[in-house]
């Protein structure tokens, strides 16, 4: 039971950084690039907890809580450029 | 001659999230003591002052809500998002705020933020008005009026200001 | 029965995080794609950290998973409005009409 589950939530996690990924590559805008990287790792946490669950340990607790706070700093620094790039400055 | 705790709210928040990170250890309490009063003051130019809370009651119930809703409304967002996307009807949605204290109108728009179908975008420069942009869009009067029943309103019970 | 729990927060949270890739890709205008991720997603990922917190709790209790599911939650509201501030300013292009006048407290200039 736990194994199916497991497999199908490291199938739909891929699929959704796949999504992610072609929405990276797409644009159009660079606020759509940053979304995707935004979405993009939010899902890595989500890949590396179910590792942990997998794995039974919680090894990689760390790891995530790190991108967590990473990724949500590289976000808001890059939206503040794109807002105000445009503006001069 | 400061407070030796300027925010005490804070400050045992960040001891309890110490703790939960690591362990319940001796050693560790001490080191979360030492961050719960070196951090509030070492931030504390950035830092407004938190409006007292009247009624935990009340700030426990719209937890509960605002859970729930996120719960519920993410299912209606799936429905929207694997329907139909040429049906949708999205729209920006001005919000007159009643809520006047920084950290209240914060909570509003995070709570509004949250619970999918709307997202808060922008504030006037007088934050007196709160810009929304909502996924689906059908009637903007009513919208407005049961976002504000809903979280407003609870808010402004819970918090003095 | 422990492993019931864990398989349906972890099919919960792969349904919601499938949910949020697909309103990524699938949404036409860049305002109606920042609901997906910021929303669902959270909601997903909060999903499989409860999951993980439920697989745990046999071997030993803690509530660290809950501490990311927290801060996510805390800052998904955050990003988005910075990133529709970005938006907004760059005058993207909306299904919705653009409103004229904008300027937000997290956008003041230094």
């Amino acid at each position: 039971m736990l194994t199916v589950a497991l497999s199908i939530a490291f199938a739909s996690i891929a699929l959704a950084m796949a999504g992610c990924t072609l929405r990276l590559l797409r644009g159009p805008d660079p606020v759509d690039r940053v979304l995707a990287f935004d979405t993009l790792y939010i899902n890595t946490i989500a890949l590396l907890i179910v590792m942990d669950i997998h794995q039974s340990t919680s090894l990689f607790f760390e790891a995530a809580l790190l991108i967590a706070m990473i990724g949500f700093v590289a976000t808001v620094a890059l939206a503040r450029y794109l807002a105000r790039g445009n503006i001069g400055e | 001659m400061k407070k030796a705790l300027p925010f005490p709210l804070l400050s045992l928040a960040l001891a309890a999230c110490w703790v939960t990170l690591t362990e319940i250890s001796p050693s560790h309490l001490a080191l979360a003591f030492v961050l719960a009063v070196a951090i509030p003051h070492i931030t504390e130019p950035f830092l407004v002052e938190l409006p007292g809370i009247r009624s935990i009651g009340t700030a426990l119930r719209l937890a509960g809500l605002v859970a729930w809703d996120i719960v519920l409304a993410n299912i209606a967002v799936a429905r929207l998002v694997l329907g139909p996307v040429a049906r949708l009807r999205p729209g920006f949605v001005h919000v007159p705020l009643a809520v006047t204290h920084p950290h209240a109108i914060a909570l509003f728009a995070s709570i509004v933020s949250i619970v999918p179908g709307s997202l808060s975008i922008a504030f006037s420069p007088d934050a007196r008005t709160l810009l929304l942009h909502v996924l689906h869009l059908e009637d903007e009067q009513q919208f407005v009026a049961k976002l504000k029943e809903r979280y407003e309103r609870p808010i402004m019970d819970m918090l003095k200001c | 029965m422990q492993d019931v729990i864990v398989s349906l927060l972890l099919l919960v949270g792969s349904f919601f995080i499938l949910v949020g890739a697909i309103g990524l890709v699938r949404l036409p205008d860049f305002f109606m794609r920042l609901h997906g991720p910021t929303k669902s997603t959270t909601l997903g990922v909060g999903g499989m950290l409860l999951a993980a917190v439920v697989h745990a709790a046999g071997r030993d209790f803690s509530l660290r998973e809950s501490l990311i599911t927290l801060f996510l939650f805390v800052t998904a509201p955050v990003s988005a409005y910075l990133l529709g501030q970005a938006g907004l300013r760059r005058r993207i292009m909306s299904r919705a009409p653009l409103p004229d006048e904008v300027s937000g407290p997290g956008c003041r200039q230094p």
